[in-house]
């Protein structure tokens, strides 16, 4: 329950909405009241007074009577309409907020199509809840408490038998709800897996179709989307059930009312009218009708707690990696980083990086090289502090990365990501990506250091130019121009390019890396690559190898002294054989 | 016309793709989206009758319970008091009551089942459609706006169908119930109580339009949602490497709020119908009173009061289904707004179609021929224009030219990925045109430049390349790809997952991955495009080796920068300004000193200076 109100704490703001929506509703019902009485004096006094303008002013009356109830009814729906989507919205940001301060750690636990069917599907289901079911739950334990009152007015004895079954079927209710809460997890882990396979099979269009396995991803979907066929199914049919059930239980009572009261009239000591075992069963009825209604309004919310619970999923992931509690904030970096017996290791596998110390000067330009899997990029990535390491420190200008702020940290440190994801838009969003404020100029800027003007200017619409998601309809190399520009623009004090050349030919390779070395500015540049002519030109080399430095130095002096470093020039040029 | 307007617009595609996708054809109105979604349900008529039936049944054993019970209160016990009679009674009354229970419950059982699988049944006709989609398709079209369509629209049918049926049934029985005892009461005061019919029909469908466009607006935008979130999880990275949180917060809240906005223009413009059916039910009665009471004044021979009382219930009880047939017509065109969207799927053009009758070559030698081949992405805009080229049988080929020449693009047009313009591409001396599209491919292994995988182990993606290979096959292929040794260091070994952004292994070794899986398919054709860019060149030199067996009686083609990786190649083919500019062996290219042996001396140009220092 209390991971319950977490969420619908989300009502707090609107609760004016929906107290004021709930008044209406009372107010739409006493109207609706009002009309069988304007009806019934019309029949007891108009019509037989023999006035026809009093009989059309009767009929006026419940006209009117008809349009206030209209207005009061639509306004109330709507402000309950206001009030849950206005909730869900919230509920949607917040949820959206709470991803993006997920760490690289949680990001990689979660799949996309989870994360659609959460800040979607299930915030519409919590959503359905409070509209249609939140009142109903109100009214009908109202009118249940109203009809057990008017029966222990009638007959006292008959009334007792109602007051213990009415309760233990609300009992039951719980029962079944606890039982079937789980089926409709299941319904939404189900959804879940539809979506992944369907989202896995776009994004992978391409490699369905190199490798021809239209047929086998159809089967796949085919075995998720049975899954979730026979599960909604069960739920549906069971839901289905339910209501007849329901009405079934209420009509059995009735007969036990009848059978009962039957006795009772015929038996001479007690005596009951015809008229109040009559009035009995007909009130019998009238509390199941509430009755129902609560059965299938718990159904409704058993469904919603489910949501609630994958939804707190995500609003209660403490995020591994925050602010420090007094963050130190920097407004630029003098660019010095230090590795002080770093270690890391994700998850439960085997170290990635073993006891690393390494210091790098202010406005030094490090190459990193190595071979595939040797930690290059899982070394980088600790700087800005994407992840934590499992021991040993990380000092910034001489901080710990973990005492700054990770404003300071992102904010001044940009690594262009191996994995060049781009966003659907103009080249220029995306360039402008690194910094919102730049101007046209400085885009362009960026964009001939990153050698990207040049295929930019060959296009009619040039910075304008849209991209599709994930930058679909540009070549890799032409995706990893854009991404370095994109880091260029963001002016870090520390700028590290993780092996995002990888595309690119030489001669264009060696053009960007000038450029970034030509630029006056100061700047801690941080190269990893694979190829040599990339890297040559660095203040000093690293060679790393199974997460360990092996030696560090000038290409001249590697290639001097360095086994690994000539092995790795002599495979990429063959004349010096 | 839409897609004109697209391709009008300039667009570039070297390495990817053509926007055709995205521009979903309109199907000519929301009828034709009714009259399909009707032929799906077509298909359930027996299941959907049997419902009907057990709806009936139910209705009348409802109608017939208070009469049962009011007869044996009136007879047994107020006229003469038969204890024993009345239980019989009330046994007859509890008999009706199990029976109406199982006739709703039957009812509710069949309508449950046959709208689940009718979904189902939509969503697997959906994805059909998305894996015969040419690529061009995924390169506009949003992928959280098409799971969407999959999804949330298809829903909306389910909804409307689920909860309508047995509604719209028992709905219409009891308003043609109330209709007959209403006129055979008396015709005046009948026509007086459907007086307000006209502006009721006229109030519903016009409102049902509204919705309808409303309900279009609003799915939209739920699909807008779901492109929102999906790219923003895609791309959360990136965005946090850019400290760009608040800004990608700013621009999703900004969706969220359209969202939110359309909803709420949805849902209480549809919100509308159930006022105003009570309204209108006021209304009626309130004609039914003020006729009723001048026709009791006028001619009181015929009309009484009692008469008005009865007409003053039946009011009520004729409104009560119509209150509730309208509102299921709300939610139906909810549905035809979603199935129109989900329609637009099924309804997009195959740009890449399988030939009348394709052909299935038996033992294909892997003979690739371009004549005079001209191909643009956009048109106007030639990517490639006059290529020809011929490699034999187990001839490796090296595509070298500048970044954005189009050396990807030659790829994609021998995979049928894409369809050539002009020009003629032939495997064997076949045109790839008239070869069954899972047989060319087939044929084909393509080592992509950004490798995909699946979320599932290594082994399931490793099998993808072959399914049912076996055990020591998949072994053999990681080994020679030199990927095994780190998938042994791996604590799950090959059981290892890969998460869909998953950390856990490097993009070099997703590469020797990707290879691993085309090596156990072992196909006819070799592609390896940018295959190893990430992996460092000894792991590569190690493994050239094992390329170059796997190469043996393969015709292969390699793209690559680094040219030590391709130098060996039987035939390089220099592409430069969208064409061939220089064909030959290295030495030869080297000799001639074009373009090529520019390329190749730049590449290593600085390195000589440094050259004496080794040895």
């Amino acid at each position: 329950m209390n991971s319950f109100s977490s969420v619908f704490g989300f009502l707090k703001p609107y609760r004016g909405k929906m107290f004021g929506s709930f008044l209406l509703l009372i107010a739409s019902s006493l109207m609706i009241l009002l009309q069988p009485r304007i009806t019934q004096w019309a029949i007891d006094f108009g019509i037989p007074s023999g006035n026809i303008s009093h009989i059309i002013g009767y009929a006026f009356a419940i006209i009117i009577s008809a349009i206030l109830s209209l207005v009061v009814n639509y306004s109330s729906g709507v402000l309950l309409i206001q009030a849950s989507q206005y909730m869900s919205y919230d509920l949607r940001n917040a949820l959206f907020k709470r991803i993006s301060t997920f760490s690289f750690k949680d990001f990689d636990k979660w799949r996309t199509g989870e994360l659609i069917v959460r800040t979607n599907s299930d915030v519409n289901t919590v959503r359905m809840f409070i509209r249609m079911g939140f009142f109903m739950l109100i009214q009908s334990v109202l009118m249940l408490a109203g009809s057990l009152a008017s029966m222990f007015m009638i007959n006292t004895s008959m009334a007792w038998i109602m007051a213990i079954i009415m309760p233990s079927i609300v009992v039951l209710f719980f029962i079944i709800a606890k039982f079937i809460r789980p089926i409709f997890m299941k319904v939404r882990q189900a959804l879940d897996q539809v979506n992944n396979t369907l989202q896995e099979n776009l994004v992978g269009a391409k490699l369905v179709r190199a490798f021809s396995r239209q047929q086998e991803e159809q089967r796949k979907f085919e075995s998720k989307n049975s899954d979730y066929y026979k599960i909604s199914k069960k739920v549906s049919m069971l839901v289905g059930v339910m209501m007849p059930l329901l009405m079934m239980l209420g009509n059995l009572a009735v007969v036990v009312v009848l059978y009962s009261g039957g006795s009772q009239v015929a038996d001479p000591t007690i005596q009951m009218s015809l008229g109040s075992l009559v009035a009995f069963s007909n009130y019998t009825m009238t509390a199941f009708f509430p009755l129902i209604m609560l059965g299938m309004i718990l159904s409704f919310l058993a469904m919603a707690m489910a949501s609630v619970k994958r939804i707190n999923e995500i609003l209660l992931t403490e995020p591994a990696i925050k602010d420090p509690e007094n963050p130190l904030i920097l407004d630029s970096l003098e660019g010095s980083i230090e590795f002080d017996h770093v270690s890391h290791r994700y998850g439960e596998g085997e170290p990635v990086l073993k006891d690393l110390t390494l210091s790098i000067d202010p406005g030094e330009r490090l190459g990193i090289i190595g071979t595939t899997g040797s930690g290059k990029s899982s070394m980088v990535h600790l700087i800005p502090r994407f992840y934590d390491t499992a021991s040993g420190t990380v000092k910034i200008d001489g901080h710990d990365v973990r005492d700054l702020s990770l404003d300071t940290l992102r904010g001044r440190i940009t690594v262009a990501l191996q994995d060049t994801q781009l966003f659907s838009g103009t080249l220029a969003y995306n360039i402008r990506f690194g910094n919102p404020d730049a101007t046209d100029e400085q885009i362009r800027q960026a964009a001939q250091i990153a050698c990207a003007s040049e295929f930019i200017d060959e296009l009619e619409d040039g910075y304008d130019h849209k991209i599709g998601e994930r930058g679909q309809g540009l070549s890799g190399g032409q995706r990893q121009r854009l991404a370095i520009a994109r880091a260029v623009l963001s002016d870090p004090d520390i700028l590290i390019l993780d092996d995002v050349t990888s595309a690119l030919d030489t001669a264009t390779e060696s053009d960007i890396v000038s450029n970034l070395y030509k630029e006056s500015r100061k700047r801690t540049t941080i190269i990893i690559s694979q190829k040599i002519n990339t890297i040559k030109r660095a203040d000093r080399i690293l060679i790393l190898d199974q997460g360990e430095i092996v030696s560090t130095g000038t290409h001249a002096e590697l290639l001097r002294s360095c086994k690994i470093y000539q092995d790795i020039f002599e495979t990429q040029n063959p004349a010096a054989k | 016309m839409a897609q004109d307007r697209v391709a009008d617009k300039k667009k570039l595609r070297p390495g990817g793709g053509h926007g055709h996708g995205g521009n979903f054809e309109k199907p000519k109105n929301s009828r034709a989206a009714g009259r399909r979604l009707w032929i799906y349900i077509k298909g359930y008529t027996p299941i959907l009758t049997l419902a009907i039936i057990f709806i009936i049944v139910g209705v009348l054993l409802r109608v017939a319970a208070p009469t049962v019970m009011g007869n044996a209160i009136t007879e047994h016990l107020e006229r003469n008091l038969d204890l024993p009679a009345f239980t019989r009674e009330l046994g007859i009354l509890l008999g009706i009551y199990l029976g109406m229970f199982a006739a709703n419950a039957i009812s509710s059982i069949l309508v449950a089942y046959a709208s689940n699988k009718l979904i189902y049944h939509m969503r697997e006709d959906g994805f059909a459609k998305l894996q015969r989609l040419s690529l061009s398709y995924y390169d506009s079209a949003g992928v959280g706006d098409i799971i969407s369509r999959m999804t949330n629209d298809i829903e909306t049918i389910y909804n409307a169908f689920s909860n309508g049926f047995s509604q719209v049934i028992s709905g219409m029985l009891s308003l043609i119930g109330t209709l007959i005892a209403m006129f055979a009461l008396n015709i005046s005061l009948s026509f007086a109580v459907l007086a307000v019919i006209p502006i009721v029909l006229v109030f519903v469908v016009s409102l049902g339009k509204r919705v309808r466009i409303k309900a279009q607006a609003n799915q939209k935008q739920v699909g807008r949602l779901n492109t929102a979130i999906e790219e923003s999880v895609e791309g959360m990275k990136v965005i946090q490497t850019f400290n760009r949180e608040e800004e990608s917060y700013k621009s999703f809240d900004k969706t969220n709020e359209e969202t939110r906005e359309a909803a709420i223009a949805f849902f209480s413009e549809s919100f509308k119908m159930m006022p105003m059916m009570t309204f209108m039910n006021g209304l009626s009665l309130a004609i039914v009173i003020g006729l009723g009471g001048i026709l009791v004044i006028k001619n009181p021979s015929i009309y009484s009061i009692g008469l008005i009382s009865a007409f003053i219930m039946y009011a009520r009880q004729f409104f009560e289904p119509i209150r509730q047939v309208a509102n299921i017509y709300n939610m139906y065109q909810s549905a035809l707004a979603g199935a129109e969207r989900f329609f637009q799927i099924i309804d997009s053009e195959e740009m890449i179609k399988e030939p009348a009758e394709p052909f299935i070559p038996t033992d294909p030698k892997g003979t690739v021929e371009f004549r005079d081949v001209s191909f643009s992405y956009v048109r106007d805009k030639p990517v490639l224009e006059h290529i020809s080229l011929e490699a034999k049988s187990g001839m490796t080929t090296a595509i070298v030219g500048p970044t954005g020449a189009g050396k990807t693009t030659i790829i994609n047009l021998l995979n049928r990925f894409y369809d050539i313009e002009s020009g003629e591409i032939l495997i064997d001396g076949k045109n790839i045109k008239e070869y069954s599209l899972s047989s060319l491919r087939s044929m084909m292994g393509v080592v992509l430049q950004e490798p995909f995988f699946f979320a599932g182990t290594i082994r399931e993606n490793l099998m993808y390349g072959r399914l049912g290979a076996s055990e020591e096959e998949m072994i053999e292929a990681a080994k020679l790809a030199n990927a095994h040794h780190f998938i042994s260091c791996m604590p799950e070994g090959y059981e290892t997952p890969l998460t869909e952004r998953g950390m856990n292994i490097s993009q070099g070794e997703r590469q020797l991955l990707a290879i691993a899986r085309t090596i156990l398919a072992d196909p006819k054709i070799l592609i390896l495009d940018e295959a190893t860019s990430s992996i460092d060149s000894l792991t590569e030199s190690h493994i050239q080796q094992a390329m170059m067996n796997l190469m043996k009686g393969k015709t292969s083609f390699i793209i690559a920068h680094r040219l030590s990786t391709i130098k060996n190649a039987d035939n390089l083919l220099v592409i430069h300004n969208h064409t061939v500019i220089e064909q030959g062996t290295h030495t030869e290219l080297m000799a001639a000193e074009g373009f090529y042996s520019k390329l190749y001396t730049l590449q290593f140009e600085q390195n000589d200076v440094l050259e004496g220092m080794i040895s």
